[in-house]
């Protein structure tokens, strides 16, 4: 007696399809579980017999066999007990019905029959979508987490009985509707409208914000850096359905959509604790999930206190930082989480934090240099904007002036993104911010008053060669921001201001 | 007497830590040749040494050959002078506990020569920086040789700008004179030993230790005939040096500053104790009874930023008329000019090109 149904298992934030196999026969009654299993999975054989038993049916007292195949691939996570189940019952007749055909089933077993929800659902629905499944049974707490359409009928169940039930032809379960799922965030609560004054930083951000450069900040304690990149988000353009499902999926696979909360709609706002380590950062671990970079993905990465990272995780930054992606190779195979994400470091000037103010400031050069020696440079060399933030003034704090929200910033912010996905249409790019030397060359040429300007400030300023192409990235996006193809001097100036890196105090003291 | 001095500098190699019983254990024992030839017993018997120091020296003296030394050290072109020689600086013999002997990396400074120490705060202010640069140049101008520590902050900054107008200037440093610290002053310590002199009571090789640091500030308050305080905190190395130039009985002027800034509080009590407060290059030249100077202004920077902001734009004017020694963000220089960020960000890089602010920190402003 032989009988299979389908299931969905994970890998990196996309699914594939498991086919669940139960086999009943005469023999010695033993119950047999392969198929290249994790300690969890493996498991299931008690809950699966269990909540067989304690459902009302009878285990059979035979030769049981469970695959789950492909068998080449590592299984984990408890989602496949509900299929493991079901393909028993219909091994051994007690389901008879033309519902398991295209039905793809993922749940926990407790003992006494119910269904738990599982961590990644979102991505096996989504794949169960695309391999044209007519049905999906999911437990009912996963509702949440179900995206708004889809083509797939939606079945929420929340025991094993009802699940028979419900193939049997004995009850009927309604499909998920559209309107029960989806369940959109509510405002946020952060908004560059309560940001008073700081109008310099407002500017720097946009810039920022329009060609995804990332930014240091810099400025003593209480300041504002962390009120301020908490509104960068707001102002970046909307998630739309693809990149919400990506997202979704990230946060779905590690088990952090929020219960009741329905897929993310904001962009991610992500501040890991300056004790991080470097699986926490990029992802990894013994149980595998994504770290902080994925978490972060089509949002905002926000370090706080810069300096007091350790090396490794900031070292692992680069990979991801570069690519777009995070590629965690394992013995039993490889997997990708995507990473696309604006870096947004903070620090202060000095282990104090209230340098060039030498009243308060006693840290010596020394120490500055130490504090400073402590960002490695290949990371600074990925950040192409700098920003001072100071103490807002009182009067501008309790000024009762109207700012701009950050819906009107967005406007502005949505309009050079076109600009910039136009351009770069067949390059493989999106912002300004991942030209390549060869498109900076293509699509920054200067005029010969610009580029005499620019080599005199190199010059004076005493900028350095290496940030040539920082500020050329900048100055695009500057001369995006006013429509204009053309690199003006103008442009110039505001990059060349928003890229000159703090260096701590290592020109001021002799 | 010529053959004694090989013994002389290995004494004067000895002398880390005890530096100032170097010179009286040479009196007791008559010379330096003849604690060479004494036994530890006989040496552990004068007055001012311990019989573990004297093991240790004895110790070392094993493997100690005068001859070759000083033969070795004579090739390194750092001069050495015993308190004996002439050329050994007559206020410097003057004080009590003098050094036994200088090592000295160019010159010494002569003995008719008035000089005028600039010492003050490592983490200077804005306000510290530009008064001991204008100093600096002031006294050069003046003909008046600067002597300092090369520290970091005051005393590097006066120095520097010292030479920078074509003066003298002279470092006494805490460590052999073959050692630059603190490294990030190498370029002023190329600059000095063309310009003036590097000196230290300590041999060459000896390391920078906390310890050395306070004696050496005898020295320069010794060689000096004014001692000048710029800035100075509360508890300061700074008025180290004022206690040694005190007992050594020199004028004390100091800068005022602000009461309430920390930097000030050094001075201000000096200055309530009797220093003497100055204010410009004339002041100080009083006081050593130097009648001034080649006929030079010495002021003239403020003529030379007039010059220059009389043809920027009306924005730069405003920028500058903003900013002074405080450092202040270009978010507050926004706040009291109200020009637009792009016009702010264009005056500044103007200013910043003619030279006339500065940036300390990041998108922070100064003059000058």
């Amino acid at each position: 007696m032989f009988g299979y149904v389908l299931s969905g298992g994970v890998n990196g934030i996309d699914s594939y399809t498991v086919r669940v196999e139960a086999d009943v026969s005469e023999g010695m009654p033993v119950f047999e579980l392969v198929g290249y299993l994790g300690v969890e999975v493996r498991e299931a054989k008690e809950r699966v017999r269990t909540a067989i038993r304690n459902s009302g049916y009878q285990f059979p007292i035979k030769h049981v066999t469970i695959n789950l195949a492909p068998a080449d691939i590592r299984k984990s996570k408890t989602g496949y007990d509900l299929a493991m189940a079901i393909s028993l019952l219909l091994a051994v007749g007690r389901i008879k019905t033309e519902k398991t055909e295209k039905c793809l089933f993922i749940g926990e077993l407790t003992l006494n029959g119910e269904i738990k929800g599982v961590e990644g659902i979102l991505p096996v629905i989504l794949n169960a979508e695309k391999e044209g499944m007519k049905r999906c049974i999911i437990p009912c707490e996963n509702i949440p987490e179900v995206p708004m359409s889809s083509g797939t009928k939606i079945i929420a169940v929340s025991t094993l009985k009802e699940t028979v039930g419900y193939l049997n032809g004995d009850i009927e379960i309604a499909p998920l509707k559209k309107r029960e799922v989806g369940i959109v965030y509510e405002k946020n609560e952060n908004d560059f409208r309560y940001v008073n004054g700081q109008k310099i930083i407002r500017r720097g951000i946009e810039v920022a914000v329009c060609g995804m450069h990332n930014v240091l900040m810099v400025g003593p304690p209480g300041a504002g850096k962390t009120m301020i990149a908490k509104c960068i988000p707001t102002v970046m353009p909307k998630l739309n359905r693809e990149e919400s499902l990506e997202v979704s999926k990230i946060y779905s696979v590690a088990g952090k959509l929020a219960p009741g909360r329905g897929l993310i709609t904001e962009r991610p706002f992500v501040a890991p604790h300056h004790t991080i380590t470097d699986i926490g950062m990029i992802g990894g671990g013994s149980r595998l999930r994504p770290g902080a970079v994925s978490f972060a993905h089509r949002g905002v990465l926000f370090l706080d206190e810069f300096p007091e990272f350790a090396r490794a995780p900031l070292e692992a930054l680069r990979q991801p930082l570069e690519d777009g992606e995070v590629c965690i190779e394992r013995n039993n195979g490889s997997c990708i989480y995507p990473s696309v994400f604006m870096l947004v470091a903070a620090m202060n000037p000095c282990p104090c934090g209230m340098y060039p103010d030498r009243r308060r400031c006693n840290c010596s050069p020394a120490s500055i240099k130490r504090y400073m020696s402590r960002l490695s440079r290949p990371l600074l060399d990925r950040i192409d904007i700098c920003l001072n933030v100071n103490k807002p003034d009182f009067d501008e704090m309790f000024a009762e002036e109207e700012n701009e929200s950050s819906e009107d910033i967005r406007e502005r912010v949505e309009r050079v993104r076109y600009r910039q996905r136009k351009r770069y249409g067949d390059r493989g790019i999106l912002f300004n911010s991942e030209m390549s030397p060869e498109d900076i060359k293509n699509y920054c040429s200067l005029g010969d008053k610009e580029e005499e300007f620019l080599k005199s400030s190199l010059k004076n300023m005493d900028v350095s060669a290496r940030s040539c192409h920082k500020i050329l990235r900048v100055a695009r996006t500057v001369a995006d921001m006013s429509d204009s193809e053309d690199i003006t001097v103008r442009a110039l100036t505001e990059a060349i201001h928003l890229n000159r890196m703090y260096d701590g105090s290592a020109k001021a003291d002799i | 007497m010529k053959d004694d001095i090989m013994y002389d500098y290995w004494w004067a190699c000895m002398g880390e830590g005890y530096s100032r019983a170097l010179l009286s254990l040479v009196m007791q024992a008559g010379s330096s040749r003849r604690l060479y030839e004494m036994d530890e017993r006989s040496m552990a018997g004068l007055k001012g040494i311990s019989k573990e120091s004297a093991r240790i020296i004895v110790e070392k003296r094993k493997s100690w050959d005068p001859e070759k030394k000083f033969e070795d050290f004579g090739k390194t072109g750092i001069r050495f002078v015993p308190y004996y020689l002439k050329e050994y600086p007559e206020k410097l013999r003057r004080i009590s506990g003098h050094p036994f002997a200088l090592f000295v990396k160019g010159e010494l400074p002569e003995d008719d020569t008035k000089t005028v120490a600039v010492i003050g705060a490592r983490n200077c202010s804005e306000y510290g920086r530009r008064v001991a640069s204008e100093f600096g140049r002031g006294l050069a101008l003046a003909g008046v040789p600067v002597i300092s520590g090369m520290a970091y902050g005051i005393d590097g900054i006066a120095q520097n700008a010292c030479l920078d107008e074509g003066g003298r200037s002279y470092a006494v440093l805490g460590c052999g004179v073959d050692i630059c610290y603190p490294e990030s002053n190498r370029n002023l310590y190329n600059r000095l030993s063309g310009n003036g002199g590097i000196i230290s009571e300590y041999p060459p090789g000896c390391p920078p230790k906390a310890s050395l640091f306070p004696p050496r500030n005898r020295i320069i308050s010794a060689l000096s005939d004014l001692v000048i305080v710029v800035e100075a905190r509360k508890r300061s190395g700074t008025l180290i040096t004022v206690d040694m130039a005190l007992e050594q009985g020199k004028d004390i002027a100091v800068v005022p500053g602000r009461i309430t800034d920390p930097l000030s509080e050094g001075c201000v009590s000096l200055w309530k104790q009797g220093a003497i407060p100055v204010s410009d290059i004339e002041d100080i030249t009083e006081i050593i009874g130097k009648s001034n100077i080649k006929g030079q202004r010495v002021r003239d920077e403020k003529d030379h930023e007039e010059a220059l902001i009389i043809d920027g734009s009306e924005n730069e004017k405003l920028i500058f008329s903003r900013l002074d020694l405080d450092p202040k963000s270009i978010e507050q220089i926004r706040r009291e000019t109200m020009l637009e960020t792009f016009e702010l960000i264009e005056g500044i890089m103007l200013l910043r090109i003619k030279g006339l602010i500065r940036e300390v920190g990041k998108d922070c402003y100064v003059r000058g």
